[in-house]
């Protein structure tokens, strides 16, 4: 009784931390909100208002973004929270830490299913401690990153799927589960359908067995209807756009890395043949995800993927993720050393195919078994740890780490991302938004689109009316949205344009002109005679977007 | 034959990059290093009490890597000490004592070439943000003049300890400033290496490579620069390497045939690459 009441405790500890790093400034850090966020957001409230995103589909499958496709589970959850929450940063962000929060028990429960007795409660224990701590899933639990969610379905998926090896009926659960997970992010079309094979492998003589085969033949068969319409666009040009443009194999796209141009035939034959930089690229890749020095030292380049002074692991867990690793090779192949193996072998595949070094984004699920091979770690030394006054010290400086590593969290996460990574979270949009809606309405604003694509947190912030939008901006016929990868140039949002600023003309006609320091420098301002509206600016002081009007 | 084959191949490719994209006095110094490590190895082998000594002249070929010698001999020592045996144990002792005294000699030349260099744009960098922070103690914990040596150290540490530097040239389309980004042994030789490191424990000079290698990782992050000095860790990286090519014959002949016909095919695409770039 006093055993599971601990056990309660530390798991509510665990889920009390991860509310903590996840909720705390949840849509005012990062203060911006990128495009692919006000995107997401603004798809779904297109489609609560008029069962149509905003480009006239209705209901999409997958969904026109940019030069991409976005996938669909992430702007559907949006959906009914945007009359709860209303259309903002915080609400586009929701879903991400609210699933990040439920992976925190349900790895807890996973992990002590499938790991032995003796050392299941504190494995568990262990990993979903260092989950709620972990920088890696802290960020997407803050962010609008489709990852999360899917992380979240696979892992129920894999946890029904174990649970079914017992109670058959949870095997529907299971092939339900794995069904959203596959949608839901564009690696999880890879890694589940491989983890799911490896797990019907592994267990495929009670699978077979009609107690269970009837359970797993049912789910299957609703598996495959839920993801029907996801099977029906999945050779179009749209369904494919994201994996085609990424994927390092797309040699009509982009030279294979290390391609050594100018050579004679013979020689480029030779020396460019794409098999061999292709393969070596992939090893290259693939063996980054699994290198201390991604972990530990450099994280994600991506400066939204990561966080300033911050890698995917804090570096005190490198000597337990050493340790665990040995502990995992040297231990009897159970199930924990199955699924652990497994995903970490499976899961940076996604990853390694497309083009960006290290990409947490697209590894996310590999989180897991690291996370694992960590606890495996420090397990392994706590029992190493023989007499009382020992393991004491070890837990009072288990302490200290963690409190350090919390206050490292809040420097990384709220101090220094929101000084130094402003501009890469499309900072300043919403004050943009505001400014516009308080100009004279009778005068056009045009808003320069050089360097961005402000139209989407336009629409956003201003939470301009959708069946407005699609009557006025048609990108494609509907019957080719998944097909016609075209975009439109100018897009007008009331008496709001976006498009390149055209000097000559656009200063003979009294209107609003809207852009970046580059676009509208103070040069101009004087040149031009220009009238300043309004200066936005980033928290580090320098100017974000300026608003002027001309004086023809 | 092909066993053979193999370890040509993966022996020959470090020094062959390291001899086309340098001229042949560094080629030397680094390569007579080497030569300085292996001669240690081959003592050690043979089981001569003086085997430590060859480490000292390193200082005098390249003051950089000055401390060393004084590492491999304190951890050599250190080993002795738990199993002594007075003759070693007595020249371990004369060889840490001279090392120290070679860097004394060269103390100058490799300060300055170390992390511990005063770094005016990191130092500025830190007060700049320590104006960021709520309060005093905050500022101070996580923006500090040691974290400028440790992150610099550790950097350079990862760096050291990355499977990718060496099989790979650094992660792809990574752009690192300060190194010439040598192809160090063809990339499947991964393979090999993970083998030979996996069974590290049935290898006789597993003793010599983990004191050799732990030595010279920690002497080599603390170079504000450790490119082309890194070439030390051709010796007890190729002895792992190779190790596994025996490993994986004896564990999986018919796989490791085939293997090898892959790796040799890409290997020799890679080496007439090397020709080409450099």
């Amino acid at each position: 009784m006093k055993k599971n009441l601990i056990i309660a405790a530390i798991l509510f500890l665990s889920i009390g931390i991860a509310v903590l790093t996840r909720v705390y400034k949840l849509g005012e850090a990062p203060a911006g909100l990128y495009i692919d966020e006000a995107g997401q957001g603004y798809s779904a409230y297109s489609i609560l208002k008029t069962g149509k995103d905003e480009f006239g589909e209705a209901f999409p499958i997958v969904f026109r973004s940019f030069t991409d496709f976005k996938t669909p589970v992430y702007i559907y959850l949006l959906v009914p929270l945007i009359p709860i929450f209303g259309l903002s940063a915080f609400t586009v962000r929701f879903p991400s830490f609210f699933f990040s929060i439920l992976t925190i028990p349900l790895l807890y429960f996973l992990l002590k299913r499938i790991s032995p007795k003796p050392i299941a409660v504190g494995i568990s224990l262990l990993a979903s401690f260092l989950l709620a701590l972990s920088p890696w899933h802290i960020l997407f639990g803050r962010t609008n990153f489709e990852c999360n969610v899917a992380l979240f379905f696979f892992l129920a998926g894999v946890y029904f799927f174990y649970r079914g090896l017992d109670k058959p009926k949870n095997l529907i659960l299971s092939v339900i589960l794995f069904s959203i997970a596959i949608p839901s992010y564009h690696s999880q079309r890879i890694i589940t359908p491989l983890f799911s094979l490896l797990l019907f492998l592994r267990h495929r003589k009670k699978l077979l067995l009609s107690s269970h085969l009837k359970y797993l033949i049912a789910g299957l068969i609703l598996g495959f209807i839920i993801l029907l319409p996801t099977i029906s666009v999945s050779l179009t040009p749209g369904f494919l756009a994201r994996a085609s443009g990424l994927n390092i194999f797309s040699w009509h796209r982009q030279a294979p890395w290390g391609y050594i141009p100018n050579l004679s035939q013979i020689v480029d034959l030779i020396v460019n043949n794409p098999i061999v930089l292709s393969t070596k690229e992939f090893l290259s890749l693939y063996f980054s995800y699994l290198s201390p020095r991604s972990m530990f030292a450099l994280g994600d380049y991506g400066p939204r993927s990561s966080f300033p002074e911050l890698s995917t692991f804090f570096l005190w867990q490198l000597p337990f993720y050493i340790a665990g690793l040995y502990a995992l090779v040297k231990r009897k192949f159970d199930e924990l050393s199955f699924f652990t193996i497994a995903l970490l072998i499976i899961s940076p595949i996604p990853a390694a195919i497309t083009r960006d070094p290290y990409s947490t984004i697209r590894a996310l699920p590999l989180v897991i078994p690291q996370i694992i091979i960590v606890s495996l770690g420090i397990h392994a030394f706590w029992q190493f740890l023989q007499k009382r006054v020992y393991k004491i010290l070890a837990l009072a400086g288990f302490f200290l780490i963690i409190f350090y590593s919390l206050g490292k969290l809040y420097s990384s996460v709220i101090i220094l991302n929101e000084y130094y990574r402003a501009s890469e979270w499309d900072y300043g949009w919403r004050e943009v938004a505001q400014t516009i809606s308080r100009l004279n309405p009778t005068l056009p604003v045009v808003v320069d689109t050089a360097r961005d694509e402000p139209y989407i947190s336009l629409l956003f912030f201003l939470k301009f009316d959708p069946a407005t939008y699609q009557k006025d901006n048609v990108e494609v016929k509907l019957s080719e949205y998944y097909t016609d990868m075209n975009r439109l140039g100018v897009r007008k949002i009331g008496h709001i344009v976006t498009r390149p600023i055209d000097w000559k003309p656009d200063l003979k006609i009294k209107q609003y002109l809207v852009g970046d320091s580059l676009a509208i420098s103070t040069q101009q301002i004087e040149v031009h005679g220009l009238t300043l509206v309004k200066e936005v600016y980033y928290p580090d002081g320098s100017p974000a977007f300026r608003i002027v009007q001309t004086n023809p | 034959m092909l066993k053979n084959l193999i370890k040509l191949i993966l022996l020959v490719f470090w020094p062959l990059t390291f001899f086309l994209a340098n001229n042949t006095t560094d080629f030397l110094t680094y390569f007579s290093i080497s030569a300085l490590i292996f001669l240690t190895f081959f003592l050690f082998n043979k089981k001569y009490s003086f085997y430590l000594l060859p480490l000292i002249a390193i200082p005098f070929i390249d003051p950089k890597l000055s401390a060393f010698p004084i590492l491999a001999s304190a951890v050599a020592w250190f080993l002795e000490a738990r199993e002594p045996r007075k003759l070693i144990l007595n020249w371990t002792t004369a060889a840490l004592f001279l090392s120290i005294l070679a860097v004394g000699i060269q103390w100058k030349e490799f300060k300055n070439q170390t992390v511990f260099f005063s770094d005016y744009e990191a130092q500025q960098k830190v007060l700049r943000n320590i104006t960021l922070y709520p309060n005093v103690f905050s500022a101070r914990l996580f923006q500090n003049k040691v974290r400028i040596v440790f992150d610099k150290f550790s950097q350079n540490f990862f760096a050291l300890t990355d499977p990718n530097n060496y099989f790979f040239s650094y992660h792809p389309r990574e752009g690192v400033v300060s190194s010439q980004n040598l192809v160090k042994y063809p990339f499947l030789g991964i393979v090999y290496f993970l083998f030979g490191l996996f069974s590290i424990k049935t290898l006789k000079s597993r003793k010599f490579i983990v004191w050799i290698v732990v030595a010279l990782m920690v002497s080599l992050s603390v170079l504000k620069i450790f490119d082309r000095s890194d070439f030390t860790l051709w010796i007890p990286l190729s002895l792992v390497t190779v190790y596994g090519v025996d490993v994986f014959y004896k564990a999986r002949p018919r796989l490791f045939r085939l293997f090898s016909f892959f790796f040799i095919f890409f290997s020799a695409i890679e080496l007439i690459r090397i020709l080409v770039v450099l």
